[in-house]
């Protein structure tokens, strides 16, 4: 395969996994703010968190003077401003998909393009601001499209390397879209006297979509109790632990030969991040001390793109948006 | 019942009068049977189809490029059998005699030493590349593929408009026109045997295996990849299509490298050597050490590997020499010379303006000619003298005054005319035909071919990029000639 293609299959599966997290968490907040309204402490909080899950509060604030509801949802959905907004990132997987079109099922392709397609029409063009009804479903329509295009792949795509390529995008992406919606949500607990344990922790299985997944195991939503479940749980499909078996699962089915040079190469930064994952002990260290271990998990995730990138020869993301 | 119109003093490809011709007859009596409003939504539905698979080309101009779909038009041009017999044996003889031709004067010269074609006009046309002088091509070979580009007069006679052998494009549209025709509009077939579009490619893909290059060993099956500019290009769809159909690799010039004059792909699995490359990128951009030094889109060093002999690219480098508007005029003499035929199809009378005694005549006849720049192609650059205004003919006359070489005047032919239904009514257009020729060890012509329509009405020019659409071309088989003229299919039409 084309290193070309690799890196447009790569980084589609990343973008369109990154958008349907970014419009389930923007679906779960626009909700939330409706009962929110009169506290304004959390309702400020929640949008901040959020801005930093999906976006960079940094970058926001070079561009508008303060959070406010309306010109957060131009920047989290459609500002040219924000490479990660919505709108962007559906259009580098449209893009992407359109350079890989003779490597993806040709169904795969038409569903990205006539989404993109009716995207441009119906949403772009309205007046501002739109109302939430719109908004809410549109990001339903992302979600249900995102879905679609996973039973696409799943049931229909050969087990061969443009499947597995696409795999390694989503479960990595989706390991650091955990790890950094953890971390964002520990570090805004800084501020807050109480200790995880006794601190709700449903707002972070809402946004990670985990809530239904979690009530069924625990009947607790403490945050100490979430975090561990969002870290560690073996069979929820975006605990970090899951994505990392996800992708040492791929690469054995890349990487025919378990002793090859590039198996190994690839293995040992995979293995050494699940084992530190693991020992991840939540019980027994300071809330500084989790904040220091996840960002250094998140790092270590970062760090294995690159030798994921380095090792197949994959350019810069061909179609950036 | 439909309204139609009055063929009028056109020669249409559906009617005499107001009648529709026999092999069209079968066609019109179903398309009686929908109303406007059937018409108008399947019309629709095949529009979105286009969209939704992406199959657009992108206009250039606006911000990044928009894209657009090529307008589709649901009434077939046909095509009967014996019609289509000799269009396809004058195909095969022109495309054989251009080859002759470019194998010619990148070697012997032989036919500017017989003094039939003048030095200059090989020599001083900005196509012609001495780098490519003496190059061995695979199978002596230099056209892959071909479109040639035919109209007919208001008596019906076939003309060959223009050569295009460098990148033709639209073959894809010959084939989505076909499937948006038997998707959205299954009812037209029944009643007609045409020619199968299904597993032409068959034929195209040998085509392509059959140039090895030179310096490669036997035995080992070469491997070919499809060099597009990229999704941004305005042909992309296309280069997708035949990629896939041919199976081989869609590949940027990003995506190849030379090394010791062998050209590599760059894999995932570090560089993989390649054999063939059917490139969809002009001469000009292929290789930045040898051509334009700005391209970003070709390889460097590639014309190395080709003159070593290590690749084989197609069409071949050099091809412009033999297709611009000036060289045209001589195909027939090329056929006479190399092939000792007379030519099968008609050129198009072509006056040279270099020579002092045509451009004298043609500036006094402007208002019954067309002039073209010998190197444009699209309809830009063009003058159409009955329509024209007088400030364009004056711009053109100082162009020709200036530059006499680089434009040549033909007779206006008044375009044939074909039904077109847009916007709930139907109109008469003027179409043209371009026929695909591919070329290996045998020559093969795919039956039928893109119908261009100008869907602006009255408007001449058929060039997607102006507003032109397509329509699907139908070339009947041998049985149904005989067939129609039994009593059952007379009945069938409704006729009796």
């Amino acid at each position: 395969m084309l290193s070309r293609v690799a890196d447009a299959l790569y980084w589609m599966a990343r973008y369109s996994e990154r958008s349907q997290t970014n419009a389930h968490i923007l679906q779960v907040q626009l909700l939330n703010m409706l009962e929110q309204s009169g506290k304004e402490n959390e309702y400020i909080d929640h949008w901040e968190a959020v801005l930093d899950i999906c976006a960079s509060k940094e970058e926001y604030l070079i561009f508008y003077e303060s959070i406010r509801v309306n010109p957060l949802i131009e920047y989290l959905l459609f500002s040219n401003n924000n490479s990660n907004a919505l709108h962007a990132t559906l259009r580098a997987v449209r893009e992407n998909a359109r350079v890989t079109r003779d490597s993806i099922p040709i169904e795969l392709w038409e569903l990205q393009n006539a989404f993109y397609l009716s995207l441009q029409q119906e949403i772009l063009g309205r007046e501002r601001p739109i109302p939430l009804i719109v908004l809410n479903s549109f990001l339903q329509n992302i979600r249900q499209t995102s879905l679609t295009v996973t039973g696409l792949i799943e049931g229909s795509m050969d087990r061969d390397l443009p499947f597995y390529f696409i795999q390694v995008g989503k479960w990595l992406e989706r390991a650091e879209k955990t790890i950094r919606m953890t971390l964002i949500i520990l570090e805004q607990h800084k501020e807050i006297a109480i200790s995880l344990i006794e601190a709700d922790g449903s707002f972070l299985l809402d946004l990670s979509g985990a809530t239904e997944s979690y009530l069924q195991k625990h009947r607790q939503t403490n945050l100490l109790c979430a975090i561990q479940y969002l870290l560690h749980d073996k069979h929820f499909p975006r605990s970090v632990m899951f994505c990392l078996q996800k992708l040492e699962e791929a690469f054995s089915c890349l990487e025919n030969d378990p002793l090859s040079a590039r198996f190994l190469e690839l293995h040992t930064p995979l293995k050494s991040l699940l084992f530190a994952m693991m020992n991840v002990d939540l019980w027994n260290i300071t809330l500084e001390e989790t904040i220091l271990l996840m960002e250094e998990r998140l790092c270590q995730c970062i760090d294995f793109g690159h030798t994921f990138a380095t090792i197949y020869h994959l350019y810069e993301p061909s179609v950036q948006p | 019942m439909m309204k139609f119109y009055e063929s009028g003093l056109f020669f249409d490809e559906m009617f005499d009068g107001n009648q529709p011709k026999p092999h069209y007859r079968s066609f019109h009596h179903k398309l009686n049977a929908f109303t406007k409003e059937q018409l108008e939504e399947k019309y629709q539905q095949a529009h979105a189809r286009f969209l939704k698979q992406g199959i657009t080309f992108t206009v250039y101009g606006a911000q990044g490029g928009t894209e657009r779909t090529m307008p589709f038009d649901f009434i077939p041009i046909i095509i009967p059998h014996e019609q289509w017999e000799v269009i396809e044996a004058g195909m095969k003889q022109r495309v054989k005699a251009l080859n002759c031709f470019l194998q010619d004067v990148y070697h012997e010269q032989s036919i500017v030493k017989d003094g039939l074609i003048p030095k200059q006009l090989i020599f001083n046309n900005p196509y012609y590349y001495k780098e490519m002088l003496g190059v061995k091509v695979p199978i002596d070979n230099h056209i892959f593929l071909a479109g040639i580009d035919l109209i007919r007069d208001e008596n019906g006679v076939y003309y060959v408009l223009e050569d295009n052998l460098r990148n033709p494009s639209g073959i894809s549209y010959v084939f989505q026109n076909r499937s948006a025709m038997k998707e959205v509009y299954p009812e037209f077939f029944s009643k007609h045997t045409i020619q199968s579009l299904d597993k032409q490619m068959a034929f195209m893909k040998k085509a392509l295996l059959a140039h090895r290059p030179p310096c490669m060993k036997p035995d080992i099956e070469p491997k070919a990849v499809l060099l597009t500019a990229g999704m941004y290009n305005s042909a992309y769809y296309d280069h997708v299509f035949l990629a896939q159909q041919l199976n081989i690799q869609l590949v940027e010039g990003r995506d190849l490298v030379v090394r010791d004059n062998k050209v590599y792909k760059k894999t995932i699995y570090g560089l993989e050597q390649i054999d063939i490359i059917y490139r969809r990128i002009d001469d000009d951009f292929l290789d930045p050490v040898v051509f334009r030094e700005d391209s970003l889109l070709g390889v460097p060093h590639i014309i190395d590997a080709y003159k070593a002999g290590n690749i084989a690219i197609l069409n071949a480098v050099g091809n412009g020499v033999a297709d611009d508007k000036a060289m045209y005029a001589y195909v027939p003499d090329m056929i006479r010379y190399y092939l000792k035929e007379e030519p099968i199809l008609r050129n198009v009378e072509t006056y040279h303006l270099a020579d002092d005694r045509q451009r004298a005549w043609v500036l006094e006849h402007m208002r019954e000619l067309v002039i073209k720049n010998v190197s444009a192609s699209g309809g830009y650059d063009m003058l159409i003298g009955p329509h024209a205004s007088d400030e364009e003919i004056a711009i053109f006359k100082e162009k020709i005054t200036e530059n006499s070489s680089q434009y040549i005047a033909q007779p206006t032919i008044s375009l044939s005319r074909a039904p077109a239904f847009q916007d709930g009514r139907f109109y008469p257009c003027h179409v043209d035909l371009r026929v695909y020729v591919m070329k290996g060890e045998d020559i093969y012509v795919l039956p039928g071919g893109l119908s261009r329509v100008a869907l602006k009405e009255g408007s001449l020019v058929v060039n997607s990029s102006q507003g032109g659409g397509a329509k699907d071309t139908w070339i009947l088989k041998e049985e149904l000639q005989y067939a129609k003229s039994s009593s059952r299919c007379t009945i069938l039409d409704g006729t009796i």
